[in-house]
């Protein structure tokens, strides 16, 4: 189950007409497990990227195949089914409803899917449980701390087993530790469901967490670190922080 | 599918529910408006069959002095107001003769006691019937009636047969809601004052009656009245000047009055003569109280329509609160409804949950708008009952319920449309991520 993006462009039909394409002839291809960690500043395409990879928003051109599907072959009905089932998506903030609590926001998705509220309840609980939140299945939102919320979320995303789990900016609304303990579930979910795992984030210290990284500059696909050179980056981030902090 | 819609009906629920106080407000708008059709509706065929019940066993004719002929219907028959005046004893002789009259009943009403109004008549008051072959409404539940006796308006009569410086004592039927709101039982004596209810008198007769007599419950303004002989209702007002301070205070009785007559005649014909008759006199004339009565009830249609229109107006208002509920809370849940289609609902499940929450707010609204029309009806069906002494039955109307059930539901969707359509048409990328 892979994931094909191919010349991918995209530009705002608002944008002026000589200004840039937000994304520009991207290309790349995820296997199955395979992780990956997309950085770039704000305004770069990521989160644009994100969402014609989600299948909510049909590129200027290019054709994204997920699961041997190409997604904006498919009707809008077919595309929301298909969004529900193969992909998950983790957002900034958690956007948990408030008036669902803990298991039955996980459950959304397969409620959608017309499973019964006895089967999503325990497939709920279940995952909540793996993540340890066992506790905290029939607690609202507002009753959770924002790491525990974002976990929610994460199962959520991971309830309907999807192939390709997207997650912009997961750990931007959490401190450290929370914002650690996010990777590490996103990382380790995705490994043991074989389940392709896109984290974008401008974060750098998660670079070392990641096999593969991405840049995006300016709508460019920018690909060369590979885990060694991301730690030798990592370094010199720290280097300077120290440097930084001797001056 | 089932499932599906058990989750959206769910969301909707709940949706609707953390946003109480709007809803809350929202439900008394349509409760509020729709409770109008239903008073309005119920208290309507409620007057409609109180009266006509309470009319029924009250003859073809009424007879009394000349005047408004619906006050002489009113005071008559559903004893309502004071009656017009009197009319001489003789059209009730005149008429006991008349061939065309099957049934000639005469009633005096001049005093009172409490709130009952004592009612001067033969015994064949309590033969009356609502039809030919019907048993007549005024039985005994104890007692007995009074005995048949001659009526001698002139009181030197009566002075002969008895002494009445010494202790005369009337005879006294009741009907069931006077005896129990006197606390009078057989055997019991009391005394009258002048007047009827009216138009309360301390002026007090020395004459006691007894109780020899209960009626069982009618349903008719009588329930409430006390029965006595005409004897009795003229003898106590054998002073003449007690007669004319009583004419002329409120039109009740003296010795030798009438307050009115009720006629069965023998056929529709002869009833239509004995008006005829009557037309042209200038002592007396002749009403039928299904005609005045009718004429009543049309002011009461005339006045369902104005308050009908009146809900129609408060009916709009709640399908317009429903729009500004439902509009404002898909315009701050836009996000979430963002949400919602970023994982995966389709966008029928975002319309159907938008619709269903305007459909539980009509539905709920409709249900309250049932408990606060009928409870409002059968207060204000109590109050008329308690002040007028006639019964009106408040019972549901099933022919309502096509409307009651019709117009909220089809304001809810018409409401619902334009949110439901801004949910359907919400773009997902621009409320997820502002682009």
């Amino acid at each position: 189950m892979s994931l094909s993006v191919l010349d991918i462009s995209h530009r705002y039909p608002t944008s002026s007409a000589d200004l840039p394409p937000v994304l520009h002839n991207v290309s790349f291809n995820l296997a199955a497990s395979e992780q990956l960690l997309l950085r770039g500043i704000s305004g770069s395409g990521k989160t644009t990227l994100f969402n014609i990879l989600a299948g909510l928003l049909t590129p200027s051109s290019g054709t994204v195949t997920l699961a041997d599907q190409s997604i904006y072959l498919l009707s809008e009905a077919k595309r929301d089914t298909f969004r529900r089932n193969q992909i998950g998506y983790v957002f900034q903030t958690h956007h948990l409803l408030p008036i669902l609590n803990a298991w039955e926001n996980v459950a959304m998705p397969l409620a959608f899917n017309g499973l019964s509220t006895s089967v999503r309840k325990e497939r709920a609980v279940a995952l909540l449980a793996e993540i340890g939140l066992a506790d905290f299945a029939t607690h609202r939102p507002y009753q959770l701390s924002n790491g525990q919320r974002q976990r929610v979320a994460i199962a959520r995303a991971l309830i309907n087993q999807p192939h390709m789990i997207l997650a912009d900016e997961p750990t931007a609304s959490l401190d450290a530790e929370s914002g650690e303990s996010v990777i590490d579930l996103l990382q380790q979910s995705c490994q043991n469901n074989q389940t392709i795992l896109l984290v974008a984030s401008h974060d750098p210290l998660l670079s070392q967490r990641f096999a593969r990284v991405v840049d995006l500059q300016y709508g460019h696909w920018i690909e060369s670190n590979k885990v060694e050179s991301n730690r030798v980056e990592s370094n010199k981030v720290e280097s300077t922080a120290q440097g930084v902090a001797h001056a | 599918m089932l499932n599906r819609i058990l989750f959206v009906l769910q969301l909707g629920w709940r949706s609707v529910a953390s946003r109480w106080v709007q809803t809350v407000a929202t439900l008394l708008v349509i409760g509020l408006a729709l409770a109008l059709f239903i008073a309005v509706a119920v208290l309507n065929v409620g007057v409609r069959e109180g009266l006509t019940e309470a009319s029924d066993p009250f003859g073809t004719l009424v007879i009394g002095p000349k005047g408004d002929a619906q006050q002489l219907v009113l005071s008559t028959i559903l004893l309502n107001g004071n009656p017009l005046g009197t009319i001489d004893e003789a059209i009730y002789k005149e008429l006991l003769d008349d061939p065309r009259a099957a049934l000639v009943i005469p009633l005096a009403m001049a005093d009172n006691i409490g709130n009952a109004r004592i009612i001067g008549t033969t015994v064949d008051f309590f033969t009356l019937q609502p039809s030919l072959n019907s048993v007549s409404p005024f039985q005994l539940a104890e007692g007995r009636l009074f005995e048949v006796e001659e009526h001698h308006a002139n009181f030197s009569e009566a002075q002969e047969e008895t002494n009445y410086e010494e202790a005369h004592v009337f005879e006294a039927v009741l009907g069931a809601t006077a005896a129990e709101q006197l606390g009078l039982t057989i055997g019991d004596q009391f005394v009258s004052s002048h007047g009827t209810g009216a138009v309360l008198n301390a002026d007090v007769h020395k004459e006691p009656f007894e109780v020899i007599g209960v009626l069982q419950q009618t349903n008719t303004a009588f329930d409430g009245a006390v029965f006595t002989t005409l004897n009795a209702v003229w003898d106590s007002h054998r002073d003449e000047f007690e007669a004319a301070f009583a004419s002329k205070l409120d039109n009740t009785a003296g010795a030798g009055d009438l307050t009115a007559i009720l006629v069965k005649p023998v056929g529709f014909g002869e009833a239509n003569g004995i008006w005829q008759s009557f037309y042209n006199r200038n002592d007396a004339q002749a009403a039928f109280p299904g005609q005045e009565l009718g004429r009543l009830l049309n002011t009461f249609d005339q006045l369902e329509d104005i308050l009908s229109n009146v809900g129609y107006l408060a009916a709009l208002m709640a399908g317009i609160t429903i729009f500004l509920t439902i509009y404002s809370a898909t315009k701050a849940r836009e996000q979430l409804i963002a949400v919602m289609r970023g994982v995966g609902a389709g966008r029928g499940a975002i319309v159907g949950m938008v619709l269903i929450e305007a459909l539980i707010i009509a539905v709920f609204g409709a249900l309250l708008a049932r408990l606060l029309g009928y409870g409002a009806a059968t207060v204000l069906a109590s109050r008329f009952s308690a002040q007028n002494m006639i019964p009106i039955p408040v019972r549901y109307l099933f022919e309502l319920e096509p409307f009651l059930w019709g117009v909220p539901i089809v304001l809810a969707l018409v409401a619902g449309l334009i949110p439901a359509l801004m949910a359907f048409r919400i773009n997902v990328v621009e409320k997820l991520f502002g682009q």
